[in-house]
Order: C-alpha cells, then structure tokens, then sequence
C-alpha cells in the first residue's frame, strides 16, 4: 500500500500539526495512531496556553516561542481557545527577589505584564486566598486540546492529508539504511500491512524511542509523568499560577466548566505508567491550598495523568537533578536521523510544549519539505484553523436548543454543525440533552457515534465531552448505548464498552474518593450494579 | 417530647416509623430530602441470608434470623401487593430487558410465566425516555430464544404537547398518567390493541408501576394476556411509589414528617441522646424525645461524610469501620469503601469497635449507616434496611 | 465560610439524581419547562462560564421550592434560578413588556392591596366583572379564569387593652391586610386568649411576591424595612409571628440580610403555639366540638422545615380529626396561577389535590380543608369547590369564639 510521500507516527497535536502543514503544501501524507486522536498527552494536560511568563526566568528561549505561538493561535484558532488571561500571585511563601527577576525576565521575553492590586484581584476571584501579595496579569489562556487536534484532523483532510485512528506502526521498514515504509496494525481488525513512502516522521511522544527501537535506533526519551486534578466547577475565571520557580501543582486552569490544577512531575518507565496515584493527589492537594483555602471542600471529579516525553539530551545537562523532570528545558528536538545516525528518510520530533505545536509541526514541515525539493512556504501561521461558523447557524441553534450552551456546540461541530441542527430539527427528539452536565445534545453524540473513525465510547467522549462533567458518565453512558446498538458492527458488545468506559472512569475516579464525588460513586454503583445488573466478568 | 425520633426519612427510617407508630409511639421523622428509594427499581433484595449470616460482622449476624423473616412478613402484611418468600427469589426485568431476581417484589413485576410463553410483546410508548425498545428485544431474545418478541409502539393523547417538540416522557411521568382517571381508561384502550396471535401471548410494559393502585390492578387483571411491568432506570416510579406508600402508612398512623431540612447535631446528655436540633429556615428548632434511630443513609445518605482525610459520622461523630484498603480495580466489583458505617450491637445500639460498649442507651442505628456490607455485591440493599428498620422500630 | 465558598460547595452537592425534576409540580404539567436539575445545577456550571442559558424558559419556574425540599443534597435549587433570573434582568430582560409590567406589580402586593382597599366594593365589583376580567388579560396578561381573591376594609388591629407582660409582634402580610382581615383578628384574638398583647407596627409587604416575579434586591429592600420597625422588639426579645406561610419563610430569612436582624425571632402561628405547649402554656379550654378536616401542607411551610405544627397542636382538641392531603403543590404559587400563560399549568398542577379534596368530602372524610397560606386557601376553593380556611379558625372554634366572627368569616373568603 503507497498512497503518501510521508508517513506520520502520533495523532497528538504535533502529530496532526504536521499533517496540516505538509498537506497545505501539497505534500501528501497519512497519519497513524494506535489510539484515537488526542487521546495521549495531547488531552493530558492543564489546557494552558503559556503567555511564556512561566518560562522567562529559566528558558528565556522558550518564554520567547511561547509568547509568538501564543499570539498566533489566539488569531488562527480562536474557537478552540478562552482568552481568560492569566495571573501570577505571589503568596507569603514566594520570594519576593524571584518576582523582581521574573518581572525582567518577562519584559525581555516581550511578554506584556501588569500589576493590579490584591484587593481587586480577590474581588475578581473571591476564591482565590486573601493572602496574596502581588498579582500580575499576564496574556495566558486556555486551550482545548480536543478541539484543537480535531481541528487540525479536519483541516488538514480538507487538504488531502489522511489520518488512520486505531492503526499502530509496529515497526519501520529499512532499506539499505533508508526508511521505506511502515509495518502498520489495524488494531480493530488484527490486519497487518505495510505503509511505504519516502519519508517517515516519529511525532509519537512518549512512544517515540519505541517507534525508532524498530530498527535499532536509540533515542532517548524521558517519561515524565505528570498528574493534575479536575474540579466539578469553574472556581477561577482566569489562569492562576503561583509566581515563584516552576513546581508542582501550582496552576489552576479554569476549563470549559470545570477547572484543572496540575502538574505534578515523576520520571516512569513506560508511557503506560499513566494512572493517577493517591500520593501524587495529596501532593497537589497540599501545593493547591495556598491559592485556593477550600481545596479540601470543593468537589473533584477526577485524577489524570498524563506523560510528557522529555528528551535525553536536554536533560544530560551537568547538574540537573534526574528526579525533577521540570528542569529539563522545554524547549523540542528535531533529530534528522540522516545526519545523526545515517539513517535516510526518518525525522523525530520529541519534547516541546503544547503551545508550540504549531511551530514544531512547522520545523518539521520544513524539513521534510526541503528533502523532497519542495518550495511551498510554511502558511498555518496565518490561515485560519478553520472557517467561521456562518451567523444563520447561530441563529438556528439558539432557536433549536433553548436552554443548550449552542455556542459551545457548534465550535464542537464546526462543519458538522448544519447537518446536526438539520437533523434536530427533523427530529425533536434528538434537541434533547443525552449529557445533561455537560449539556450535550442526543443529536452531537449521535453524530460522533456514526464518525467512521469512532470506535469506542471514550472516542465519542473526546470529541463531545459527554462522561467528563459531573455525574461521570453515571446517566450518560446508558444514555449512549442505544447509539452504540445502532452502528453495532462498530463498537463491541454493549456490556463490554458500558464496562471498558466505567473501568476507565473509575481509574480517574479512585484516587479522588472521598466527598460528593463517592456519592456520586455510590449512585453510580447502584444503577449499574443493582438497577441493570451489570457484572465485572 | 417526643416518643422518638427518626433521622433519615429512607426505606429504613420509614420502616421503623411504621412500626414504630403501629406500636402508639408518637413519631417524628426527620428527613433532609427524598430517600434513595425513588432511585430503585422497587423490587427488594435479600440476598443469601444464610451466607451472609455467618460473615461475622454482617448486619444479619446481629439479629436473630426470625427477625428477618418477621421483618419480611411485617413488609408484606403492610402491603400485600408485595410478594417474595423468604430464601427464595422472583424473577424480574432489568430496564434493558434481561432477567434478574429479588426477594420481595411487586406482583405486577413478577416475570415467572415468561418460561412458558411463545410470544412476547414488548409495548413501547411513545417517546419513552431512557427506554430502548431494540436493545430490550435483542435481550429478551437471547435469554427466551423460544418466544417470537413483538414491539408495539403506541403514542396517547395526553403527551401530544412532549411529542410535538421533542421532549421525552419519563417513565415516572407514563406511571403517573396510568394511575389518573383518565390514564385508566386509556391503557384499557392500548392494551384492547395488543392482538392475540399465540395463546401464550405474555406483554411487557415498561412505565406502568400499578402497585399499590386497584383500579390499575383491575384493568390488568381483566386482560386476555399476562402483562408484567419493568423496571426503570432511575428515577422510576417503581421505587417512588414505595416511597410514597410508606410516606403514607407513616403518616395516617399519625406521625408527623419532616422533609427538606437537615439535622444540626443531636444534644446529648451523658449516654443519652436527649434533643434533635434541626437546621430550619434560618433558626434552628429543637424537637426533643426519648428515643432515636439513626438511618441517615451512609455515605449516599449523607449520613457519612468522607473528606480527603477521614470519614465521619455527620450528626454524633460516632466512630465509624474504615477499611485500611479504600478501593478496588474492578468498578462493578466488590468495593471495600462501602462497608464503612457503624458497628453496633444486637440492639442495634452503635459500639466502640474497640471496646463493643454501647455508645448511647436510647440510639438504634439501621440501613445503610450499619457497616460491614456493601448492597450491590451482596444483593441484600432492601433487606437490610427494611429489617434493621423495622427491628429499631419494634424496640423504640 | 464566605457567600462564595458556600455557594461553591451547595452547588457540588448535586449528585445529578434527577429527584427535584422527577418531583416537579411544573414539569410534570409543562413540557416547556425543562426542569429544575436543568435550570439549577446543570446550567449554573455554565453560568460560571459567563453563559446565561434558558432564563426566558425559567420563567415558568413557580418558586413553589418543592425541588429544594426534595433533594437529598441540600442543592439550593430555586435560589439559584432566582439569583440567575435577577443577573439576567441586569444585562438583558427575558420577558415581554406585558409581561414584565404584570410581575412588577404582582411583585408589589401591598401597592395593589392599598390601591384596592381605598374603595373595595368597587374593586370587588370590577374584579368580578368579566368585561374587566377580559381587559385585564389583554393588557396585563392576568388570566380572566384565575381566582383572584376578594379586597376588603384593611386589616387594623382595634384591641388596645390593657398591657400583658407577655408580648408578640404580629406580621398580618398582605392577604390578611388586604383580603382576609377576619383571619388576621382571629390570630390576634387567639394570641390574646394566651395571655400575650399583640403588637402590630404598619409592616410592608414580606417581600416574597418580589422575589417570585424576580427582584430579588427589592425584595431586600423591602425586607430592610420591615426589619427596621421591627427592631426595637427585636431588641427587647419579642418574638415575631405570622400565619402565613410565605411572610413566615421570608421572614425567617431576614436574619441572613443584615448583622442586626441576627436575633429576630420569626416564629410560624402554630409553631409558636406549639412551643407554649410544649412549656405547657398552651390553654386547653376546649368546647365540646366535632370536625374532620383535610389539612394541605403549603410548599413554603414545607419550606420553613418547621414540620406540620397545626396539624401536631389542633389534634389535641378532641374531637378534632385533622388527615394530612399529602398531594404536593396546589398549582398557584403566590401569582403565579394569575398569570395567563401560567394559569392552566397552576390548574394542572393543583389537579392531583383538587382530586383527593373532592374526593375527601365526597365520602366523608372531612368537611372542610385547612391550611395556613391564603394563596392555598383561594386555589382549592377555586380547584375543588370545597370551602378551605386557616387552621386558626379550628382552634377559634374550639375555644368558643367562632360564633362571634362566623357571620363575617364567609364574605372574607369568597371568591371573585
């Protein structure tokens, strides 16, 4: 099978970034993912996109691309982005010599910064703790990084590009010192085949030294697991962090509907090393607590995990200390492993940061482009992620959905949403919420359940956030299943993916035990256990 | 001054109210809001009695088997539309149309002359929400591949106005319908639908709960063919009509409920409990008795409240088991955390773990604030609960 | 704990049952109205995104507070939608001007009630005229069919007899003031009978009519009123009561409005007397009497979490059978029932109770309803026919004085 000059390995956003770019420039590519999109560190993370103010003292290089990428995605993508700004509070226990050498530090990064006085700052955020001494404002903002994968999925489809969800690169096929092509898995059928092409990128993360192990290749790539809390609600209206050297567990990321506190960071094995530990809970408990007094009142919903892959030779830095994967500069490789190991037709990106995406995907686009000859400029710095939604959709969904938040949906649906309002619109029935905390309307889901590259109920989850509010999936997941009994030859049995989807909850659910979270618990247990009778195999 | 006092207005409170007032005690139930029992299916599950007597700390090991068994037969004498033997259990459906059994269940849910039918006729009202006729019939179909499984649909005038703009009917709001006037004469009319192609011809019907309504009973009774209620997905008027029948036992025997408010804490007075304090709108009221019973409903209840560090009794900071592991991987499976509640004695009196002295002489603790059970995975949330309740009840 | 924290924590309480909507007196009749787990807890998480969503729907909303009573949590239910309806009304209104003149002046009970007692002959007169009837639907969209309640002469308080040591303040409200004076003399007359001088300052109007059309700050406004002459009582430890059982729940809320108003003693009629029972206080003289009444337990007394005292206090006259209704909410929620596009869902909301009164007298059960709200009073006369009064009357009965209201008593409760 050939269908592309270029193969991508890892449907997160570096990923899907890349796809997007080759394919504006004609190149054509197809992108492999053993799961489904975003499912990895992509969704992972705190949603923050860094103004670079937290990098400016430390990684000036780094705050620098932040502060770029930042401004370039707020214009480019701006439905997949709150522009909440962001805060830097110094409590009681910051030094104060740090603020005055991060104030330099951000004005030489160009980060545009102010102060305002702490009386207002609690008056604007009256959860936030009264013992803050100062608090400056800074242009960060949160990002979804569902929405942004996906939308880049799509954009980059409009241009050509391909993407197989589910598919695994089992390993890379050599040809005398040159990668031709990609042994892949269908990991819904079993199917085995091979991919060939001309070049191949490993954009896999924290799978990518598995992914150049194939031939033999070392790349060292650091597993740092970092782990962060979910609040039931939006307990800040802007991002907070603590202004003092980067640790754990002291942003709070107000997302959507809820809110994020993260990151904790631990050196693991294997990317699979990813379930939330109660140890690492406690920790960010305990940092939480001096911005957010009632950390201990207010509801969490969930634990997650996920793994940022570091690479090695950032982190060979004489003195840096092994356990604290933080000092590691955030800052990507590009290894053309021509030039470093001979080997023709493989690039590697590992490391970097959310926020910088785009300009790693453009690095890499570069690259590839100027291996294959080719002359066409990067352009994802300046086109719009996606085309504005036309106002008669807003209109019509307002007059749809009464009482539904219709914005949020129709940036979920994007191109998708004319055929949905259209079908609710046939069909009543389908106006009605089948999430109600995350108020989800029966038509979306129905509409991803029936995506071809949705395979599970986690995947409708992602692209709908149906199961992540508060209930956790309690009434939603049964909810669904009609859905999945519909396109039956798709998914597995129905007691197995009310199950797997449970389970899943569960894992993010039991290291946050305790309070409305384990009613919530019990009520679940009751209808699926007692109710409906669902039984562990 | 009271006879006693109820906290928690649940299955296992309302229980012993019952008995309680039966027995000419003057009876307050204090209740924060609706008990869990609208959120069940309304059939009642025992369990393994026998097993789970010989687990030593299970509420059944502390009273006597007969008090089971008198419990049971008290529920049934008090409403004969229940029925069950003990050690024995009905077959029921699941809201997606699989078979499963409990102890003590309505008549009308009873599924045990689905064994000999040809034919199965799944009604399916308009609109039904949380309900899925195809799944129901994939179901029943693989666990009676002898019978053909027909699905009705039907629509009635009475929900035109949900129908027209989309909105679902919930099966609590079908239930309701059936039990009015004219809800009546109108499922008289759909069932006067259902033709009769084999004599063993058995309907399902989910959304119809007609315990505890005659002239429901009646119009069921007068069918050519059997007809067996389902359960709902929660909230079901299975449930909430069991709630509501107990509500009102409880309170034609005259005693009075109080709904909607918490309880503050209790005044104490040495090793007695002397005065519930009740959080009213704005300033708290004292209502003071002889005796108590704590069935505040564990940690669903509300009657545990669990923080990051601890878990605690809300009302008297009784000491609570605690197991030393908190979860299990398996979410459907056996859960360690929900055997957290109240050690108590064979009075039903809370004990010192440690010491197994009797905490206070005029408190009974019942339902799910006992510890050392978790209902889902011993299947005895009902009985548990109905016969610790009605045994504090029968000692107030 | 501060407002905001408190607010924070009511609202992760909700476990997403569904109990409040299932048990819905609204819901059950409306389709429209989505519920209050819809309107309450599911959107206030979107509401602290900046997102206003279903206000105009939430309208529908009677404030009856039966979600709040019905839920396991302790979820503020009706709160919330009332705290959005009024941030709604802030930035943009979401309802027509017809509509919103209507709740202005329902909101404000007193000013119609003064306007209505300067001549209430005539305002009875226009009030049953359905030409009138008609002229007022079209403007004001107050429904032609609603059973709006009689004015008469104001209430005024004409005992001023020697001074008790023990003294009461007592908060009449508007449908006493305005529409059911003989009520308001009947609690004065069975407070004096137990040894206590009733006290009544020129109160305003509780505030609740505002806070059920949605102005919550005027509603305070008023509140702050009243507290102020009501403090110098306050301060000498004299208790305040009222038989109604809307001013009884906004009053016992006032305590939460200000720092002064911390020691008010808002007691509901029966709850008071309940207490001199208790102290053993309470007179007992009962004449030889023979009734069986049906009680109906209003939403807002529900609300006050005081129980059912009436019922506790008047089954200790013997002879008095008193069988608690149990049939939730009568429908008409303070003025909600008034309204034309809401008059047919109070009428179907209140059918279950209307059903079992009718039902009740048919075969004997009882003679008469009784409850302690007025709004109660005028819908279940209206919905059953069956003549529903104030539990003071029983006790009015009991100790011998009925005879001396009974030729005034039925004007004061018929309906228009």
């Amino acid at each position: 099978m050939k269908e592309s000059k270029v193969v991508i390995i890892g449907g997160g956003a570096t990923g899907v970034g890349i796809l997007r770019d080759l394919s504006m420039r004609g190149i054509s590519a197809l992108l492999l993912e053993q799961g489904d999109l975003a499912h990895g560190t992509s969704s992972r993370f705190h949603g923050l996109l860094h103004s670079g103010a937290r990098y400016a003292v430390k990684d000036p290089g780094s705050a620098a691309e932040c502060i770029d990428e930042n401004l370039i995605l707020k214009q480019i993508a701006p439905h997949c982005i709150s522009d909440t700004g962001g805060w830097f509070v110094q409590t009681r226990d910051d030094s104060p010599e740090y603020v005055e050498q991060w104030t330099k530090a951000c004005a030489n990064a160009h980060i545009p910064i102010s102060e305002i006085s702490p009386s207002e700052a609690c008056r604007k955020e009256p959860l936030m703790s009264k013992d803050v001494l100062r608090v400056f404002e800074v242009p960060d903002a949160t990002v979804d990084g569902f929405k942004i994968v996906w939308a880049n999925a799509k954009s980059a489809k409009r241009y050509g590009g391909q993407f197989k969800t589910y598919h695994q690169a089992k390993r890379l096929i050599m040809e005398n010192n040159r990668v031709v092509g990609v042994s892949t898995k269908n990991l819904l059928t079993g199917e085995e085949f091979m991919v060939s092409c001309d070049i191949v990128v490993n954009a896999s993360g924290a799978w990518a030294s598995h992914v150049t192990g194939s031939i033999g290749i070392p790349l060292d790539v650091i597993c740092d697991k970092g782990t962060l809390l979910a609040f039931n609600q939006r307990l800040f209206q802007r991002v907070i962090n603590r202004l003092r050297p980067s640790g754990d567990g002291d942003i709070f990321v107000p997302h959507e509907t809820i809110t994020i506190l993260g990151t904790t960071s631990e050196f693991v094995d294997s990317p699979e090393e990813n379930d939330p530990q109660e140890e690492e809970v406690n920790k960010l408990l305990e940092i939480g607590r001096h911005v957010l007094p009632g950390i201990m009142k207010n509801r969490v919903i969930r634990a997650f995990s996920g793994i940022r892959p570091l690479h090695r030779e950032d982190h060979d830095v004489p003195g840096v200390n092994k356990e604290e994967g933080r000092n590691v500069s955030r800052s990507f490789a590009l290894i053309d492993h021509e030039l470093q190991d001979g080997i023709q037709g493989l690039i590697s990106i590992v490391g970097g940061k959310f926020t910088t995406y785009r300009l790693m995907a453009e690095k890499v686009s570069d690259r590839v482009a100027e291996k294959l000859g080719s002359m066409t400029p990067c352009r994802t710095a300046t086109e719009d992620l996606l085309p504005v939604i036309p106002e008669h959709l807003h209109k019509k969904a307002a007059q749809l959905l009464p009482y539904a938040p219709v914005e949020k949906m129709l940036e979920r649906l994007q191109e998708d949403a004319e055929s949905v309002l259209t079908e609710i619109q046939r069909d009543p029935r389908k106006g009605q919420m089948l999430c109600e905390c995350e108020m989800v309307s029966a038509a979306e889901v129905e509409k991803a359940a029936s995506d071809e590259d949705t395979h599970h109920l986690a995947d409708i989850r992602r692209k709908t956030r149906l199961g992540m509010g508060t209930c956790q999936g309690a009434f939603c997941t049964y909810r669904a299943l009609p859905l999945l009994w519909d396109k039956k030859e798709k998914y597995d049995a129905l007691q197995d993916e009310l199950r797997n989807f449970l389970n899943q909850r569960w894992k993010g659910i039991r290291p946050v035990l305790w309070g409305q979270q384990l009613r919530e618990t019990e009520l679940t247990r009751a209808i699926y256990a007692s109710i409906l009778q669902v039984r562990e195999n | 001054m009271w006879d006693g006092i109820i906290i928690g207005g649940g299955l296992a409170g309302l229980i012993a109210g019952i008995r309680a007032s039966e027995r000419g005690k003057h009876v307050l139930i204090i209740s924060e809001g609706a008990g869990s029992l609208t959120y069940s299916s309304g059939a009642l599950n025992f369990g393994d009695v026998v097993q789970l007597r010989s687990r030593e700390n299970h509420p059944y090991a502390l009273i006597e088997e007969n008090v089971i068994q008198a419990g049971m037969d008290y529920f049934q004498k008090l409403f004969p539309d229940y029925q069950g033997v003990c050690g024995r259990t009905q077959t029921l459906f699941t809201p997606l149309g699989s078979p499963r059994t409990a102890n003590i269940i309505p008549s009308g849910q009873n599924a045990a002359v689905l064994q000999d039918a040809k034919r199965i006729v799944l009604m399916a009202p308009e609109g039904m929400k949380d309900f899925f006729s195809k799944i129901i019939k994939t179901n029943l179909k693989i666990c009676y591949p002898q019978c053909i499984v027909d699905i009705y649909p039907f629509r009635i005038s009475a929900f035109e106005a949900w129908h027209a703009i989309g909105k679902p009917v919930t099966g609590m709001e079908y239930a309701r319908y059936w039990q009015s006037g004219p809800g009546i004469a109108e499922l008289k009319r759909v069932l006067a639908g259902v033709t009769i192609t084999c004599s063993e011809t058995v309907v399902l019907f989910p959304g119809l709960a007609t315990a505890f309504s005659e002239p429901l009973k009646e119009v069921l009774s007068e069918t050519p063919f059997p007809v067996i209620e389902m359960t709902s997905f929660p909230p079901s008027a299975g449930g909430h009509n069991l709630y509501n029948a107990l509500k009102q036992k409880f309170k034609s025997l005259g005693g009075e409920l109080l709904m909607g408010t918490g309880v503050q804490r209790i005044e104490l007075q040495e090793k007695e409990c002397r005065k519930a304090i009740v959080s009213s709108k704005g300033r708290p009221t004292a209502f003071a008795a002889h005796s108590f019973i704590l069935a505040t409903g564990g940690i669903l209840g509300g009657g545990i409240e669990v923080t990051a560090e601890a878990a605690q009794e809300t009302l008297l900071g009784l000491p609570l088991y605690v197991p030393a592991e908190w979860t299990k991987s398996e979410f459907l499976g056996e859960q360690p955390y929900a055997h957290t509640g109240i050690e108590a004695d064979s009075d039903l009196r809370p004990v010192d773990p440690g010491t197994k002295e009797v905490l206070f002489e005029n408190l009974r603790v019942a339902g799910r604030m006992l510890a050392h059970w978790d209902p889902w995975t011993d299947n005895c949330g009902g009985g548990v609960s109905l016969t610790s309740g009605w045994y504090a009840g029968e000692k107030l | 704990m501060s407002f905001e924290q408190d607010k924070a924590e009511i609202l992760d309480a909700c476990i997403k049952c569904s109990a409040c909507t299932a048990m819905c007196p609204v819901a059950a009749v409306n389709p429209l109205f989505p519920g209050p787990k819809i309107l309450g807890p599911d959107a206030e998480r979107f509401r602290l995104e900046g997102l206003q969503i279903g206000t105009t729907l939430s309208y529908y909303c009677s404030k009856c507070k039966t979600c709040e009573i019905t839920c396991p949590s302790g979820v503020k239910i009706t709160e919330m939608i009332t705290r959005a309806q009024e941030d709604a009304k802030m930035s943009e209104g979401g309802k027509t001007l017809q509509f919103s003149i209507r709740d202005y002046l329902f909101g404000r009970a007193e000013y119609l009630g003064k306007l209505a007692t300067v001549l209430p002959g005539l305002t009875n007169v226009l009030l049953k005229a359905p030409l009138f009837r008609q002229i007022l639907e079209q403007t004001l969209g107050i429904c032609s069919e609603a059973p709006l309640p009689a004015y008469h002469t104001k209430f005024e308080t004409a005992e001023k007899d020697r001074k008790s040591k023990k003294q009461v303040v007592y908060f009449p409200g508007c449908f006493v003031t305005y529409n059911d004076p003989l009520t308001g003399q009947a609690i004065v007359k069975v407070l004096k009978h137990n040894g206590y001088e009733v006290i009544v300052p020129p109160f305003h109007c509780c505030g609740t009519p505002l806070e059920g059309n949605g102005y919550l700050r005027e509603a305070q406004e008023t509140a702050k009123k009243n507290l102020a002459l009501m403090e110098p009582y306050m301060r000498a430890g004299i208790p305040l009561i009222t038989g109604c059982t809307s001013c009884g729940l906004a009053l016992r809320e006032y305590p939460g409005l200000a720092e002064s108003a911390s020691e008010l003693q808002a007691y509901d009629l029966f709850e008071f007397l309940w207490e001199l029972q208790e102290r053993n206080e309470f007179r007992k003289d009962f004449k030889d009497i023979q009734v069986s009444l049906g009680y109906h337990s209003s939403c807002h007394l529900k609300a006050q979490g005081i129980g059912t005292p009436s019922v506790r206090l008047l089954r200790l006259i013997p002879g008095v059978q008193v069988t608690d209704l149990d049939q939730g909410c009568c429908g008409l929620s303070g003025s909600y029932g008034f309204k034309k596009e809401k008059y047919h869902t109070a009428m179907q909301i209140g059918k279950p109770l209307f059903n079992r009164v009718r039902q009740g007298a048919a075969n004997s059960e009882f003679q008469s309803v009784i409850t302690e709200c007025g709004g109660c009073q005028v819908q279940i006369r209206h919905g059953s026919g069956i003549e529903t009064v104030h539990p003071v009357w029983v006790l009015m009965q009991a100790y011998g004085f009925f005879q001396l209201l009974s030729s005034g008593r039925h004007a004061s409760s018929e309906l228009v």
